[in-house]
């Protein structure tokens, strides 16, 4: 009884809508989301033609490509910050900031620093001679999806690296010491001992950082749309274009529907990982 | 003289054996390279919202204005609607906080004191549900809301915010906590008689109340950065919370980055004082569910 309002919340929020996006997918609808009647697979036929072969490759790239670093650098940052040195505190106030930064925000401004006409980037990286002359970094797939890549990697790092921290701080302190006796140092240790032994934490990250990113939308919809021409549009900023651009409801319904399958499978794989670590609720 | 303190000397030498030198320096210089890349967009913000309007265009691409001008904020604040933009934010996030916690209170506590039908199914499905996409559930969700005439109003947002990105990470954080809660303590009420609506309240939410504090203020927090479900339902400038009212100012021919920049920056540091206030227990919840 206590549970019922919270369910019908919920249902109401997500489940319906999950529900509705199966009756999209395998229905004919109208450019206005009035479903009109049974339409069989033809919806992801369409979609199939309409682009989405270059979607699911920018989908992979994005996913990859940001998380991949992201795990590599919030590795060797945790390990930093677990270090005895000094200003650690501010160093770990400081490697929040990203994380703090509502997302829209960050891409509004990512939207202005990488202009061609004015960006800053350019100015610095003109300063710096990195670079010849402006470049429209936002003009072509090429370098738009790139250049958002980075920010991804930038506003992921943070929780990346203080769950890790959290991680390498649950290590005992005699393990390492007694691996410096036997003369492991410096990257050794880390990549020898260290690494292993956060083996959950590891795990935990990548999976949430997967559904994290590959969920991801402000970046990409305020900076490029996904354009120019599907050029930099993953799955989840293609199935809002389809429905509210293009009025491609069917296609919407379908392109969603694949990705709930991805994503399911991230979700069981969380909780598996959860049951075996935690396993207090579930 | 037994119990005299080891000297602080002691322990130093015990990690500089631990960790060699080249170890640290190289710490330092990737915590260093990071955290200047990390304040290179605040600084850009900052300066940028300093250019006098006069000379935006030929100074928007230095890195520092000739003539920084502190004023443009509060013309800032009279010529655009930030104000307004400001408080449909909190509105919408308060009210978000506020559903999510009355309806996620209970909802936690059945699910962790209770022998409620489906415990773990239940579980599960609030967790999965973090797992999709806001801006795929909002192309069916904007059915809904259409047939229940929420499209244009704050009750709309309101009521998918705290569904979908509220309600599931706040049930979970309580649930885990009110797990851990003493049985001793629920049966040395029993013996009182006190029904489960009066141990709900009069027991369990006081003994959580620092989670749930905490529970709360990750909902703010995740209300107040949603992008796709206000971009679609808050049609109207009257609706549109901050991020959504600086964002619809782009598409504007000539584009005020100055003024932009700073409400930039007023709809960042509510989010970053509340990280800074939260910074000890950020990862507490993260098992629970992400922030998006």
């Amino acid at each position: 009884m206590y549970l019922l309002p919270a369910i019908a919340l919920i249902g109401l929020a997500v489940g319906y809508p999950i529900v509705h996006i199966v009756e999209m997918a395998f229905g004919n609808v109208n450019t206005f989301g009035t479903i009109m009647g049974p339409n069989g697979f033809q919806n992801f036929i369409g979609l199939w033609q309409s682009g989405f072969p270059i979607v699911i490759r920018n989908t992979a790239v994005w996913t990859l490509g940001i998380l991949i670093p992201t795990v590599v650098l919030s590795m060797a940052l945790a390990y930093s910050l677990s270090l005895p040195i000094r200003l650690q505190p501010l160093f770990r106030t400081l490697s929040i900031v990203p994380w703090a930064i509502p997302l829209t925000i960050v891409a509004i401004w990512g939207s202005m620093a990488f202009n061609a006409l004015y960006g800053q980037v350019n100015t610095v990286l003109l300063d710096l001679h990195l670079i010849s002359h402006r470049v429209g970094w936002l003009a072509t797939g090429k370098t738009s999806l790139p250049v958002m890549i980075l920010i991804g990697i930038w506003v992921s790092v943070p929780f990346t690296t203080l769950t890790l921290l959290g991680g390498i701080q649950a290590i005992p302190r005699d393990i390492l010491e007694a691996s410096s006796i036997d003369g492991a140092r410096g990257f050794e240790r880390f990549a020898r001992i260290v690494v292993p032994l956060i083996r959950n934490s590891l795990q935990l990250v990548v999976l949430i950082n997967l559904a994290y990113i590959f969920n991801s939308f402000p970046i990409i919809w305020v900076m490029t749309q996904g354009g120019p021409a599907y050029s930099s549009a993953t799955v989840t900023t293609f199935v809002y274009q389809l429905a509210f651009t293009d009025g491609q409801f069917g296609f919407a319904g379908a392109a969603a529907l694949l990705a709930f399958l991805v994503l399911i499978g991230v979700a069981l794989g969380y909780v598996a990982l959860y049951r075996k670590s935690e396993g207090s609720l579930l | 003289m037994i119990g005299t303190p080891r000297p602080r000397t002691d322990v130093r030498l015990r990690q500089s054996r631990v960790h060699s030198p080249g170890e640290l320096w190289a710490a330092y210089i990737l915590l260093g390279i990071f955290c200047l890349i990390t304040l290179f967009p605040l600084f850009v913000m900052v300066s940028v919202s300093l250019i006098p309007s006069q000379t935006l265009a030929p100074s928007l691409y230095h890195l520092w204005p000739a003539h920084p001008r502190l004023a443009n904020y509060i013309t800032m604040w009279h010529d655009l609607p930030i104000a307004h933009f400001l408080m449909n934010s909190l509105i919408i996030a308060l009210g978000s906080t506020v559903v999510a916690l009355a309806v996620g209170i209970p909802a936690g506590f059945a699910l962790s004191r209770t022998k409620v039908f489906g415990r773990r199914i239940w579980l599960f499905l609030f967790l999965a549900t973090q797992m999709f996409s806001p801006s795929m559930i909002i192309v069916s969700a904007y059915h809904v809301m259409s047939v229940l005439h929420l499209t244009d109003s704050y009750f709309g947002l309101i009521f998918l915010d705290s569904g979908f990105y509220c309600l599931p990470f706040v049930v979970w954080i309580i649930a885990g906590f009110m797990r851990q809660i003493p049985q001793e303590l629920e049966e040395a009420v029993d013996i009182d008689g006190a029904s489960s609506w009066q141990k709900l309240w009069r027991i369990f939410t006081p003994i959580a109340a620092p989670v749930i504090a905490v529970a709360g203020v990750y909902a703010f927090i995740a209300s107040w950065n949603d992008f796709a479900f206000a971009l679609t339902l808050a049609t109207s400038q009257s609706l549109m919370p901050l991020p959504i009212g600086v964002y619809s100012f782009i598409g504007a021919y000539s584009i005020q980055w100055n003024y932009l920049m700073g409400a930039s920056l007023v709809a960042t540091i509510p989010i970053l004082v509340l990280f800074l206030v939260l910074q000890r227990r950020l990862t507490s919840g993260i098992m629970a569910g992400t922030i998006r």
